[in-house]
């Protein structure tokens, strides 16, 4: 691609009137309160994920048998309490965070770069891939997410691909409107005119021009595509099918500890909490990233 | 609007249909498992059992004529039978249907009673205490899970307080106040996360009608403020909010499988979710179909309103 002399020169040119998004970012951020709250929230919880094996004080997959040792209340061994199998809670919040993560991560991932791909691809050829491409999103919005998120993760068969495959498709059409949306107001401005005329291919451009100018809706729609992915992963293992014990999930754990929500509530309320805080963190983090970056005025 | 519109849209519907007909239909025939196994049991059963069954229910043609007959039978509105039970799907559906109408309209009513006023309350006062802690609340809303709200409620006036039941389904024409009683923390459960999407919708369609310059001129003609905020803010920030409602009234209707799980009602997602455990291919399929269509008809609905409610919109 260095060959391409033109498209180099085009596309430094376009960069340099960037300036650089992450500190943009960052200093906005920081400037209300709920923006500094919900980027510390969604920190922290990335490194309880991150450093889960470091952190956790027991195996999260030790079971202790014993009427002594099951659903005990927070206490110095076991700082949180221990679950129905005597497992210790704190330990296995931070696997479950860890696969919550992991799985929404994973999905939203996918979606983003094949939304990006397939909708910039749409804008740019036009004409019947571009509406293949956009009939087949508007149909695929047209299914209820659950519904079309439980039948996708039954099909697949449970277990971490199937959520994962699952989430990414029912967020997969949302993105690939938006990227549509944006490629075709970007092909229409001048830089665009002269980068073509240059003759950057369709790759050059895409990376060099089309990315770094959406990228910002982008990011915003990620953030709150998250959220949603975190909720809809507890959603699918509450139901059993996400990830499969014994692996920790906290969606999994909810279920399995409400039967023993009059002996020992707080095997429900912890996990539950977990979930809570990492959707309010990103939730928080999408508010204030998308006043930040002034989207809701572009749409 | 004009009837060309009209006739587009209409068939727009009839093609989402016949691709979530089609989707459902593979997507089920992918999962693995046998419903003839299921049903007779795993082990010890007689090749000719199997082979009657399979006759019986249809699965022993090909997959294409298969999907031909359900298409077939969705037009014609019959379903078949269900595999395990032998009762026909459409009873089953419709008795089910009734328990999730139900249920996601008395969630969609308590979502609306809290976010217009509430909504209403955080933008006059915005930048303010009340509205700091009303946008506040709303975005615990939508950041719990509605199964957690669910638990949440069991634990609190069920178990402790006692004074709602935990969990299960009594007709209302069998016995009205108990009918009540068993609606109340599942719809208090799905309702508060549509009233925290909702409030924060009216609060910033009437932030930002508040900012037009209609209203200025209004104001500047000498309109009362409740002139100018019922009669010029409200009116236009409701459109927004309406459609919102539509959706969340879609959402809702088949949003409900979780909630229905558990407190053991007897609705369209519970009927799903249970019979794709079984393999009951003619009840998954009619559930599902019947969720999607209900959602689809929805947004069909809000469309078709929004034309009428907002005469600048122009219809392509």
């Amino acid at each position: 691609m260095k060959d391409s002399k033109s498209g180099l020169t085009s596309g430094e040119l376009q960069m340099a009137e960037m300036p650089n998004l992450a500190s943009v970012i960052l200093r906005n951020l920081f400037r209300s309160p709920a923006g500094i709250f919900g980027f510390g929230l969604t920190i922290i919880i990335l490194i309880c994920a991150i450093f889960a094996p470091v952190l956790a004080p027991a195996d999260p997959l030790l079971q202790n048998l014993t009427r002594a040792t099951i659903l005990q209340l927070p206490n110095l061994d076991h700082l949180l309490g221990t679950d129905p199998l005597g497992r210790d809670i704190l330990s296995r919040l931070f696997y479950g965070a860890r696969t919550s993560l992991l799985v929404a991560g994973s999905s939203v991932a996918t979606a983003v770069l094949l939304g990006m791909v397939l909708g910039s691809l749409a804008a740019t050829l036009g004409g019947w891939c571009d509406r293949v491409t956009m009939r087949l999103m508007d149909s695929m919005l047209a299914f209820p997410l659950m519904v079309l998120a439980i039948t996708i993760s039954v099909a697949l068969g449970r277990g971490p691909v199937g959520a994962i495959v699952a989430i990414a498709v029912v967020n997969l059409p949302t993105f690939t409107r938006l990227a549509r949306a944006k490629t075709l107001k970007i092909n229409q401005s001048q830089f665009m005119t002269a980068a073509t005329v240059m003759g950057a291919g369709l790759l050059w451009r895409f990376v060099h021009h089309i990315v770094p100018n959406m990228i910002n809706t982008i990011i915003v729609q990620t953030s709150i595509a998250l959220a949603f992915a975190v909720l809809m992963e507890s959603a699918l293992s509450f139901l059993g099918l996400g990830i499969q014990p014994p692996a920790p999930s906290l969606g999994f754990m909810i279920a399995e500890a409400r039967n023993f929500l009059t002996l020992a509530p707080h095997v429900v309320f912890f996990p539950a909490t977990a979930i809570f805080l990492i959707v309010l963190g990103l939730n928080l983090l999408g508010d204030a990233l998308s006043d930040t970056l002034d989207v809701r005025k572009e749409r | 609007m004009s009837a060309r519109w009209l006739f587009r849209r209409l068939f727009d519907l009839v093609f989402v249909m016949w691709f979530m007909a089609t989707v459902i239909f593979f997507l089920l025939r992918v999962i693995p498992g046998d419903p003839v196994l299921m049903l007779l049991g795993m082990d010890q059963v007689s090749k000719e059992a199997v082979a009657i069954l399979r006759t019986e229910f249809g699965l022993d043609q090909s997959l294409l004529s298969q999907y031909f007959l359900w298409l077939a039978n969705i037009i014609t509105g019959d379903f078949g039978v269900s595999l395990r039970s032998g009762i026909p799907v459409i009873d089953l559906v419709r008795s089910a249907l009734s328990v999730t109408f139900v249920l996601a309209m008395f969630a969609l009513l308590i979502g609306v009673a809290l976010s217009i006023p509430l909504g209403i309350a955080a933008a006059r006062r915005q930048g303010r205490m009340t509205d700091l802690a009303l946008t506040t609340s709303a975005l615990f809303g939508i950041s719990t899970p509605s199964f957690v709200l669910a638990l949440l409620g069991i634990y609190i006036f069920s178990v402790t307080l006692k004074w709602l039941p935990v969990a299960g389904y009594v007709p209302f024409l069998e016995d009205p106040l108990e009918a009540l009683r068993h609606m109340v923390l599942p719809s208090i459960a799905l309702g508060l996360v549509s009233a925290g999407i909702l409030m924060r919708m009216m609060r910033r369609s009437v932030i930002d009608e508040s900012g037009e310059e209609y209203v200025r001129t209004a104001r500047a003609k000498g309109a009362s403020e409740f002139k100018v905020f019922y009669g010029h803010i409200m009116r236009n920030a409701l459109l927004p909010y309406m459609t919102l409602v539509g959706i969340e009234a879609g959402i809702l209707l088949s949003g409900t499988v979780i909630t229905e799980s558990i407190f053991a009602l007897p609705g369209l997602g519970r009927l799903m979710i249970e019979n794709i455990l079984h393999r009951d291919y003619p009840v998954v399929q009619a559930a599902v179909f019947v969720i999607t269509a209900i959602y689809v008809l929805a947004n069909f609905l809000i469309d078709f309103l929004y034309t009428v409610l907002d005469p600048r919109i122009k219809v392509k």
